[in-house]
């Protein structure tokens, strides 16, 4: 069993999201924004973390979070799957190819709306042996 | 492409764009006000450049007056001493101003530029002032050479500045007819005849006309100049000014897409998550009714997101100022091969097979958008190819030197009479709406603006009820597409 942390502001898909991962026997936590997110993270290290980019306060406060993990050696190890809805067609946007240890310290990027088949597997892959198949 | 779609199939070639100009980036200047220091900087070294031709011209002058009789047999005074000393007090001066323009590098102190500069203008002007002085100051029109200083000073100083430079060539003038006629200065000319200087000199109307001859021509061109070039400094900074508007423009339009695309996508992605934990059992078994009812949701929500994202994708397209992205050159097959594993599953799940003989092509472009090219023409032939049927993608560099790309299938066709129509948005026909209800209807618009943007030749041929083949013609290395923007980053 792994401990996810989910840190994106869609309740309802969060919702979903959790049920799938607690569906392959996970332990998932949610956090609807970014300073929450953070002191869950910091008072109980997650196995991985799924980030959404964009929050209302912030348009890109994801980034923001993902490169405070990886400055911060209590978390510079948790890798990260963003999951987002904006892309490399959008100018300004992204994609797998930004992920860079120190401009997107991301360990995967997926875009929204996204088969829970491909969340799971990724999720598994990032995971590597705390997987709950392992 | 099999004989028979050949023989029956008709063609159609996508138009080009007309070639539009890209406009060279503006300085920051504008009526009234200099060029930007970096100009001024680049042009004193120029300048400087452009004074070795003249001490050369001057020394060589003054080798020819040394040849013997050479001279006297054209008429000209022989040993012109003054020619090297000229050549030698300039030649001088010009190391000195670029020593010390190569130790105030290309940002320097705008005073400091300055100093250089006028000290370049002002012992350019003395020095001229001795070179009209000995090649005859009346009687030849080597006072026109004072021009020279005053269209440069036009052009990269204000009118004010400009109309001192021409207001001390036209006192410098003044002073050298002055000191020879009062006999300060002895009398000096190129040629060996004095009598036009002699009948210059006879009368005071023939040395006023003389000298208002000069003043006029040098005020004259002063005037225009000034004037020019004040207009053509009133249009940079207009220039300028709208480019910065644009750039403005840009960001928010930037923006604005970034929180449509996130607004738009992110209900999508709810609704189609939740009804995808409905499906896939995690809330208990479902009656085969209601997951049929889910199925269609989820399905529908699949395809309003990939609409979103078509929408977008050519919106951001057609903008003016085009992708913030640079053309680079890169092997067409490493794109082309990527859209081909995406379309993979898909193809899979329909029993398409999609053989390919792809070899390496280089070409200048935006890899992206030739993944959405690729992506969209690969797409089409499997969505429209028939349940267990072949796509055929080939990649090679043509006898053009440019990388050759076809997409082949053997699928529903296109009725000759829709083909003009086909890169039109949302036109579907009716057999193609049939086959493919999941279609935006966007796919070969987008094919058609990234064609257009990097002058991709692209030609259809087809078939009713045979298939289509797609030929792209992409740009051979080192071209560079007519809207091509600068390169931006994510600053977060």
């Amino acid at each position: 069993m792994a401990d996810i942390l989910i840190v994106d502001d869609d309740v309802d898909l969060t919702a979903a999201t959790r049920l799938a991962l607690e569906g392959h026997g996970h332990n998932v936590r949610v956090e609807l924004d970014i300073d929450s997110g953070k002191k869950a993270m910091l008072e109980d290290t997650p196995d991985l973390v799924i980030l959404d980019v964009m929050f209302p306060e912030d348009s890109a406060a994801g980034f923001g979070l993902a490169r405070e993990m990886h400055s911060d050696e209590r978390l510079s190890a948790v890798p990260i799957v963003m999951l987002t809805a904006i892309n490399a067609e959008i100018p300004l946007g992204f994609s797998a190819d930004d992920i860079d240890e120190t401009w997107m310290p991301v360990k995967s990027f997926l875009e929204k709306p996204v088969d829970f088949a491909t969340l799971l597997a990724k999720v598994d892959e990032m995971l590597g042996g705390k997987s709950p198949d392992a | 492409m099999p004989d028979d779609i050949q023989n029956k199939s008709t063609r159609y070639e996508l138009p080009q764009a007309p070639i539009t100009g890209q406009a060279d980036p503006p300085r920051h200047s504008t009526r009234g006000t200099p060029a930007s220091e970096y100009t001024l900087a680049t042009n004193a070294v120029w300048f400087c450049r452009l004074r070795w031709g003249i001490i050369a011209m001057l020394a060589a002058f003054g080798v020819f007056s040394l040849l013997g009789n050479l001279p006297t047999g054209l008429g000209l005074r022989a040993g012109a001493i003054w020619a090297f000393v000229c050549a030698g007090i300039l030649a001088a001066c010009n190391t000195v101003y670029l020593i010390h323009l190569r130790r105030i590098g290309d940002s320097p102190e705008p005073r400091v530029l300055h100093a250089n500069l006028w000290t370049q203008i002002v012992l350019d002007l003395l020095v001229l002032t001795g070179v009209v002085h000995f090649a005859g100051s009346l009687e030849t029109q080597m006072a026109d050479a004072y021009l020279f200083h005053i269209v440069l000073s036009c052009i990269f100083f204000t009118p004010r500045q400009s109309s001192i430079v021409t207001l001390l060539a036209c006192v410098l003038f003044l002073l050298c007819v002055l000191s020879e006629l009062a006999g300060i200065l002895p009398p000096s000319q190129l040629h060996l005849d004095t009598a036009v200087r002699d009948g210059i000199e006879k009368s005071a109307s023939g040395i006023l006309i003389a000298l208002a001859s000069v003043w006029g021509i040098l005020i004259a061109v002063w005037y225009l100049t000034s004037q020019f070039s004040s207009v053509l400094r009133k249009h940079e900074h207009d220039l300028a000014e709208t480019n910065i508007r644009l750039i403005a423009a840009q960001k928010e339009r930037t923006r604005h897409m970034m929180h449509t695309a996130h607004e738009l996508k992110t209900p999508c992605a709810a609704i189609y998550a939740n009804a995808r934990v409905l499906i896939d059992g995690y809330c208990g078994d479902l009656p085969e009714e209601a997951l049929g009812v889910l199925r269609r949701v989820s399905h529908r929500c699949l395809g309003l997101a990939s609409q979103i994202q078509d929408m977008l994708r050519l919106a951001n397209l057609r903008s003016e100022g085009g992708s913030p992205v640079i053309p680079e050159t890169l092997d067409a097959a490493k794109p082309l091969k990527w859209c081909i594993e995406q379309i993979l599953p898909a193809a899979g799940q329909r029993r398409i097979t999609i053989e390919t003989d792809i070899q390496p092509a280089l070409t200048t472009c935006v890899e992206e958008h030739l993944k959405m090219f690729f992506q969209n023409l690969v797409s089409n032939a499997v969505n429209y190819s028939h349940e267990g049927g072949t796509v055929h993608v080939t990649c090679k560099l043509g006898p053009d030197n440019r990388p050759h790309v076809t997409v082949r299938d053997e699928g529903i066709g296109i009725p000759p009479e829709k083909l003009p129509h086909i890169f039109e948005e949302y036109y579907r026909t009716a057999d193609a709406a049939q086959h493919n209800r999941g279609s935006s209807g966007l796919g070969l618009a987008i094919v058609q603006e990234i064609a257009q943007e990097h002058r991709i030749g692209l030609t259809v041929e087809s078939q009713s009820g045979k298939g289509t083949v797609f030929q792209a013609i992409l740009p051979p290395t080192g071209a560079i597409n007519t809207r091509a923007a600068t390169k931006e980053t994510y600053d977060g």
